[in-house]
């Protein structure tokens, strides 16, 4: 059965040659949006497994709701999103939560509720009635705590840490939800410079030694091409180009998406492609 | 250390409301001793004790109420009282006096069914006027519900002009926030609904966690919010009605305790709910010592107290945010 549903995902999207899905996630001609207003007409979208996946695209292009699609957070309107290979509407909810963590963009805690409180609630898809904490549960937060480096956190109060902290307890939270897919909503935004690195060395270390499949959605453009493996290009709900950073950080591919004129050189230290420089493709009309 | 402060907090909790029950069983016109307790003296144990007992009970009940509707709806000002829901119950109430029972004031197992009815209605209305989209703001809910709040007590005064002047008073004063029906019978209604609603929602106390994180997140870790919101929703409205039956409009109550709570024990609910049960009747069972001895040879209704404790507290809470 499940075999059949994974064929048919393949036939619907030729460009697939493989014969076993590699993708963790995909997207069959999904139509997303809200009641009135779609955002996404019609999207096939592919999420490679155990890679870095970014989405990125001008503010309004759709790249959050994408996001937010993938993870049920709202309804496809038609379209079918598979969870490794299967439809996840066919699943239970709790099923799905422990295969794939989210972290929306934003997210609130109420105040006093500590980082070690927080974290042990991403432990939810697996506990039955009451839900006191197994021995394993208690582990696994300790883990996640310790991966994120929020440990020494643990009981302080999460509205009370600075930005890159409570970021970072955000994450083990997903983390303590202990899934193999990880989708994170502009993880970091708000942050200074060194908190971005960091945030997003986080995920690389997550990705290399967990092997995770993560796929976020960031505006940094030379961070994006710095630690993805597979980047997503949209804009107007639709994907304009999708590959490796070679493929996405060139000057053509950013004119298309950003209207943008940049300057991309190879970075010394990092060896990948980035923007030295760039300016809007109107203002060099207008000079002319 | 969490642990131990938590035990602490609600050693303290318990021993303030042992002493507040203490403390109101002598809270009245006549002084008489404790210990005429066990003799049986038939003022302190069919009179004050259920009295005493039903003011604890529903203090615990509306802080219950108010936490639950304050986590669902992510808006820290959610409460019983403010929502409307006790407007609702008191217009059910009123109409079943006047056109069920003729106007007689003598209280039925039918009140906390119509009460349910009443505030569930209500809230369904303003449930509906506050979302968009399939989303409810929370802010809105609660404009909404003051507004509904008034229009359904003008409703309730409309009716109640049509009382005997008698009838009139009581159900005013019940309006107020008086406690009525604190026979034996209201005291076991009470014990029995609050205890049964309230260990359901504290089995499900991790769900009402997810959903305090708002929308994504719950739907992240595998809740379904909408569903889970609505069987809160009705649990919270079940509690403040059987409340509302025997105590009438109490507001704030609902708001204060779990706040103070939140402070005391911070916003995890398998913490928060137990404390708030115990603050809650702390609160009345102050509140009614209050509104016993302060204003001899009246007594005022708790309500009135309960509202001069809880309106500046409210205002604190709106100039804080």
């Amino acid at each position: 059965m499940n075999e059949t549903v994974t064929q048919e995902a393949q036939n619907s999207l030729s460009s697939n040659p493989e014969t076993s899905t590699p993708y963790a996630m995909q997207g069959i001609q999904l139509k997303i949006g809200y009641s009135q207003k779609t955002i996404i007409p019609e999207m096939s979208v592919r999420i490679p497994r155990g890679a870095i996946t970014s989405i990125i695209g001008p503010n309004g292009c759709g790249k959050s709701t994408l996001l937010k699609g993938l993870a049920r957070i709202i309804p496809v309107q038609s379209g079918t999103v598979l969870l490794e290979g299967k439809p996840m509407k066919d699943m239970p909810t709790k099923m799905i939560a422990r295969q794939l963590a989210l972290l929306p963009q934003g997210p609130e805690a109420p105040a006093g509720l500590s980082v070690r409180e927080l974290v042990s609630f991403g432990r939810y898809p697996y506990q039955k009635g009451f839900g006191t904490l197994s021995k394993k549960d208690r582990e696994i937060v300790e883990e996640a705590m310790r991966a994120t480096r929020t440990d020494m956190l643990a009981d302080r109060a999460v509205d009370q840490l600075s930005g890159g902290q409570r970021q970072r307890a955000w994450i083990a939270m997903a983390l303590a939800q202990d899934t193999p897919i990880i989708l994170l909503d502009e993880p970091t935004t708000y942050l200074d410079m060194a908190h971005q690195l960091e945030i997003l060395e986080l995920l690389q270390r997550l990705n290399r030694e967990k092997k995770k499949t993560i796929a976020l959605v960031i505006h940094d453009l030379n961070l994006a091409a710095r630690f993805s493996d597979y980047l997503i290009a949209m804009k107007d709900g639709e994907i304009l180009h999708e590959g490796t950073a070679e493929q996405i950080m060139t000057p053509s591919v950013l004119r298309d998406v950003f209207s943008l004129d940049a300057l991309v050189e190879q970075d010394p230290w990092t060896n990948k492609p980035t923007m030295i420089s760039y300016r809007l493709l109107k203002d060099e009309n207008q000079s002319k | 250390m969490k642990r131990k402060r938590y035990a602490l907090t609600c050693t303290i909790l318990i021993l303030l409301l042992i002493a507040g029950i203490a403390l109101d069983l002598n809270a009245g016109y006549a002084k008489i001793p404790l210990s005429e307790l066990f003799t049986g003296n038939p003022v302190l144990l069919n009179l004050r004790l259920p009295r005493v007992l039903a003011c604890v009970l529903v203090g615990a009940g509306l802080s219950l109420s108010g936490s639950v509707l304050q986590g669902v709806t992510r808006n820290d000002m959610a409460e019983p009282g403010l929502l409307g829901i006790n407007a609702g119950a008191g217009l059910a109430i009123a109409a079943y006096i006047l056109f069920v029972q003729g106007g007689h004031t003598n209280y039925s197992v039918m009140m906390p069914i119509l009460a349910f009815i009443g505030s569930g209605t209500v809230f369904l209305i303003e449930y509906r006027l506050a979302s968009k989209n399939g989303k409810v703001s929370s802010k809105k809910l609660l404009l909404v519900g003051v507004a509904i709040s008034l229009a359904v007590s003008s409703l309730t005064t409309i009716l109640m002009l049509r009382m005997p002047d008698s009838e009139y008073a009581f159900v005013q004063n019940w309006i107020a926030g008086n406690i009525w029906g604190a026979d034996w019978q209201g005291v076991i209604m009470l014990t029995v609904g609050i205890l049964l609603i309230g260990s359901v929602i504290y089995y499900f106390s991790r769900t009402l966690n997810g959903l305090m994180l708002g929308h994504s997140i719950a739907v992240g870790i595998g809740i379904d919010p909408p569903k889970a919101s609505r069987r809160f929703l009705t649990g919270a409205i079940a509690l403040s009605a059987l409340c509302a039956s025997v105590g009438g409009g109490l507001s704030f109550i609902g708001l204060i305790a779990p706040h103070l709570c939140r402070r005391l024990v911070g916003p995890n609910y398998q913490n928060l709910l137990p404390a708030c049960a115990l603050c809650g009747g702390v609160i009345m069972v102050f509140a009614d010592i209050i509104s016993r001895t302060w204003f001899l040879p009246y007594e005022m209704p708790v309500g009135i107290t309960a509202a001069i404790i809880g309106a500046p507290y409210f205002l604190y809470l709106l100039v804080k945010e």
